[in-house]
């Protein structure tokens, strides 16, 4: 997503520190439920005989299918007694500890087994590394439980014995992980670099492997203890696990499941423990789980504010300049990112406008804010980021969020940047271009598909009816831009909205693109708002420039003035930074610092920190707009005529 | 007219380079055959373990003479199972006969155990095929619903479900089924084979962990689908909400939730049947396995062991090549 450029902060209010595991765990109250569980179980597990209220074995013919106490039972068996007489409650716990001993060594043993035959594999490679791979997958590939059936009927159902069979059968995931993980760490620089100067590989795996597989080994163990504690249970169901007098949870159904009408207890009880264990690991590792994706926790949490924020987005109410000449007038945009450590501005104030068939080119550095505005303009900015405020017209017209569903695509087109990922891989080319036409224009397919070929014949892909029906990766990113570029102006658009359409490509393959979408936007007419980081192509195509910094607007003219008669002290220094061939002063000048990180609090003018003519009034007050005949720009301290 | 057939046909540029020309021979049956190979090492681990199982590490013999036996009573069982041999004629014979798909006489039944497997093993199939089918029909829709507004209330409630699904032990969610609506409501038959009404309690135990795990990764799927740039361009299209999700990212989506469904239908087929149908008394060849490990009847487990290997085998095989066609761009190697 090109919004992952990361958003600006003119002025970052700092939420919360950085939150750790313990507050996210709290705050995950699913997740939390289930620690909570698997402790008490802990608890169970260690100091079981202490806690039964009875003895688990101890049978009592008096109390046979005693009722528990909320059912009319006593308090002697507060959750009943079975056929035998023996306390339902002691017989949980004790199942508890049994559980959780087979469980815990199992996951030990395959945990163990695995990492260490992972090691081998990928450490050793070679015929080793395809024996032990092999044997995983085949394990893999048939992971019946009649396998462990066959060995514990026929070898005998001893603890040790099910705790041995159900190792072999967990030991591949961990392999399979720590060994992919070994490849992937064999291939980075720095280790590669560590073993030419003769560093032992076993040291190196040690030290940088084993930190990074800590938490993914966690949550597969974590998942293996829930498999392992139902295939205890379901083996001792069968009668081919833990043998009576032993307290299992399957055994204490199975036993008790023939006297179902007669007494519920005895078999609820247990399966509601069982239950609940394996529930409580399968929501701790599902926290795990999200805990390592960021991006996701950063959505998750977005929606959950917005749900308290007030509304945002286009406001019609009181749109300014109805009725003019231009194409677009954007007033106000305000673009603010919600994310768990603070709300990031990435774009404050910004206005502009484009008349029909002009050419108008943003620029800025990374994370300027420009291709944030972009997908503002197509109200494709999603969470954690959201439209504040923003008043828009189309020909004149104020533009309501349902209007512009209906421009999105139709009479606004757009192009991205990366084609490699722009299409979608399963969707043969051609059907993503006569979507467009099958949507907006009503079209049936088939002539949406032979509209298509011209459309491809029209943006220069040879052999274009043949193409129709190839997927993404059988083109060159040359040609899937081009695709791209089809399928934005297949519905004839007023406007064409190109976010950097020449970065991903090669500089030969950068010029044609230019070169085509330039032709097509003056022989079609359409308006073209090109955002770039590269200035020549800004002097070469464009009619009018805006230059963002920090997420505002801090300077536009029309191309030639700009380039000749910069104000902004920003687009001074930037133009410095160009190369140009007829130069030779020597070394290029660079802007000095950096720009303005997510966290940087700057109420002031946001270039001041690298300006050379800063001074206080930069730094603390944002400078206002000065319009004139040239065009307008936002500096304290323009650069005056020379 | 419109204005783009005005501008005519572009002068082809020089296109960059496309993919090579498809590579010369069979790529296709080199592929089947590459996944042939690997299906046999399957079947041959199977056979070995079997084998190791039922005559090295164990006795048969004296389970099945018993405790009482003399020394030649148990000389004479071990002799007509062949157990007197050296281990390396057994072997060539045991790897003979399962060649020829024969598996000799159940000493339980005293029939062919073909004959058994060919009768039961059909029960298994509709009952899998019937688990997996709901599975597959509540699960990707419920995981759909959840991915579309993660976070919120339903995709709470839903990734509940789907937990509780897969949390619940299959042996004990059945008898539950049978107290309550079998037992308590009468509505259902409480086990055996019989009508339409008699797979709906076998197929919603073996099938609602299947349920959950197919929701859980279609939701998580689509969850990174939807926030991935080629759906982000597909919105940029216009294109509406549900025909982005459904023609554009559920298309994605299929590629890892196939390779989920292929792996619950082994595990139910090689796992979850022999629990389910014993907890229902539903005559497939998992309640049969069970039946014949009681009573040692070696013959018979290992011909069913055998068999359902060969099913799984098959079956991955099938996965294969289906999976090749929803995603053509994986690599014939």
């Amino acid at each position: 997503m090109t919004a992952t450029e990361s958003p600006v902060a003119t002025t970052a209010v700092p939420r919360r520190p950085a939150t750790g595991w313990w507050r996210s765990l709290r705050q995950d109250r699913m997740a939390f439920g289930g620690a909570v569980i698997l402790g008490v179980l802990a608890v169970l597990a260690i100091f079981g005989p202490l806690l039964e209220p009875d003895d688990p074995n101890a049978t009592d013919l008096f109390a046979r299918y005693a009722p528990p106490v909320f059912a009319g039972g006593t308090w002697e068996h507060v959750l009943g007694a079975d056929g035998l007489g023996r306390d339902v409650l002691s017989r949980v716990v004790a199942g508890a500890q049994m559980t959780l001993f087979i469980g815990v060594s199992v996951v030990i043993i395959s945990g163990v087994v695995g990492v260490a035959l992972g090691l081998l594999a990928g450490y050793h490679g070679g015929w080793v590394d395809t024996v032990i791979m092999r044997v995983a997958d085949a394990q893999l590939a048939f992971p019946g439980l009649l396998l462990v059936l066959l060995v514990v009927a026929f070898v005998g159902p001893s603890v040790g014995v099910i705790i041995g069979v159900l190792s072999l059968y967990g030991w591949m995931i961990h392999a399979r992980l720590v060994r992919s993980m070994v490849l992937q760490l064999r291939q980075t620089p720095a280790v590669q670099s560590a073993e030419l100067v003769g560093c032992p590989l076993p040291r190196i795996l040690v030290r940088h492997l084993l930190p990074n597989l800590y938490a993914p080994l966690l949550a597969q163990a974590i998942l293996e203890l829930a498999r392992v504690v139902l295939a205890e249970a379901s083996l001792s169901y069968l009668g081919l696990g833990l043998q009576p007098p032993h307290a299992s949870w399957g055994l204490m159904i199975a036993e008790n499941q023939g006297a179902v009408r007669q007494a519920w207890w005895p078999i609820v009880f247990p399966g509601v423990a069982l239950a609940l264990t394996v529930l409580a690991v399968n929501l701790v590792a599902n926290w795990l789980r999200v805990q390592t994706d960021p991006q996701q926790r950063e959505r998750r949490f977005a929606r959950r504010l917005f749900r308290t924020l007030p509304a945002a987005g286009l406001s019609t109410t009181s749109t300014v300049r109805v009725g003019g000449k231009n194409l677009l007038e954007v007033e106000d945009l305000d673009v603010r990112f919600h994310t768990m450590t603070g709300e990031v501005d990435a774009v404050r104030h910004a206005s502009f406008s484009i008349a029909p068939g002009e050419t108008v080119a943003i620029v800025g550095e990374s994370g300027s804010g420009k291709s944030t505005t972009g997908l503002a303009l197509m109200d494709l900015i999603g969470p954690p980021g959201r439209v504040e405020h923003a008043r828009m017209t189309w020909r004149g017209e104020p533009l309501t969020a349902e209007r512009l569903r209906t421009l999105r695509g139709n009479e606004i087109g757009m192009v991205f940047q990366d084609p490699m990922t722009s299409l979608n891989p399963l969707v043969p080319i051609g059907r993503q271009v006569a979507e467009v036409l099958v949507k907006h224009k009503g079209m049936p397919m088939k002539d949406a598909l032979d509209r298509a070929a011209e459309l491809f014949a029209m943006v220069g892909i040879p052999s274009p009816r043949e193409r129709l029906r190839q997927l993404p990766h059988e083109l060159s990113g040359g040609l899937r831009q081009r695709v791209l570029i089809a399928a934005a102006l297949a519905p004839e658009p007023a406007l064409l909205i190109a976010d950097e359409p020449t970065t991903a490509l090669d500089a030969t393959i950068q010029a044609q693109i230019l070169d085509l979408v330039t032709d097509l936007q003056e022989r079609l007419g359409v308006a073209l708002l090109l955002i770039t980081h590269d200035l020549g192509v800004v002097a070469r195509i464009s009619d009018r420039v805006i230059v963002m910094y920090g997420g505002r607007i801090v300077e536009e003219a029309g191309t030639f003035d700009l380039f000749a008669r910069p104000r902004h002290r920003y687009t001074e220094a930037l133009l410095r930074a160009v190369p140009r061939l007829e130069d030779h002063r020597g070394r290029l000048p660079t802007i000095p610092g950096y720009p303005p990180g997510r966290r940087d609090v700057l109420p002031g003018c946001a270039f001041a920190p690298r300006c050379a003519h800063a001074t206080e009034t930069c730094r603390t007050d944002v400078p206002e707009t000065t319009t004139d005949a040239l065009g307008r720009f936002a500096c304290w301290h323009p650069r005056e005529e020379q | 007219m419109s204005v783009i057939d005005q501008v005519g046909t572009e002068p082809a540029a020089p296109a960059p380079p496309g993919r090579p020309a498809a590579k010369r021979g069979h790529p296709f049956g080199r592929y089947v055959l590459r996944r042939l190979g690997s299906g046999v090492l399957v079947i041959v681990l199977v056979a070995v373990t079997v084998f190791v199982v039922t005559r090295v590490a164990s006795d048969p013999a004296r389970t099945l003479a018993g405790p009482e036996a003399t020394q030649e009573q148990y000389e004479a069982v071990r002799a007509s199972l062949g157990l007197d041999q050296p281990l390396l004629t057994q072997f060539v014979d045991y790897v003979r006969d399962l060649a020829a798909l024969d598996f000799g006489i159940s000493y339980w039944q005293n029939v062919p155990v073909s004959g058994l497997i060919a009768t039961f093993l059909p029960n298994t199939v509709l009952l899998v095929v019937v688990a997996i089918l709901f599975a597959v029909l509540a699960g990707i829709p419920l995981g759909i619903a959840a991915a579309l507004r993660p976070g919120s209330n339903a995709d709470q409630a839903t990734a509940a479900f789907a937990l509780l699904g897969l949390s619940l032990p299959q042996f004990w969610l059945g008898a539950m089924l049978i107290l309550l609506f079998a037992v308590t409501l009468g509505w259902l038959p409480t086990s055996g084979q019989g009508g339409i009404e008699h797979i709906i309690l076998p197929a919603i135990t073996l099938g609602l962990p299947s349920m959950g795990r197919i929701a859980q990764i279609t939701r998580t799927t689509m969850i990174d689908e939807l926030a991935s740039q080629h759906i982000l361009v597909a919105r940029a299209k216009g294109l509406g909400g549900g025909y982005v999700v459904f023609r554009h990212a559920l298309r994605n989506v299929m590629v890892p939730v196939t390779t989920i469904i292929s792996f619950e239908t082994v595990y139910a087929l090689a796992g979850y049947s022999v629990i389910v149908e014993t907890v229902f008394a539903w005559p497939g060849v998992g309640a049969l396995a069970i039946q014949a490990i009681q009573r040692q009847d070696l013959t018979l487990v290992q011909g069913i062991v055998f068999v359902i290997a060969v099913v799984v085998v098959l079956w991955n095989l099938l996965t294969d090549l289906v999976y090749r066609a929803i995603d053509p761009r994986i690599e014939l190697r």
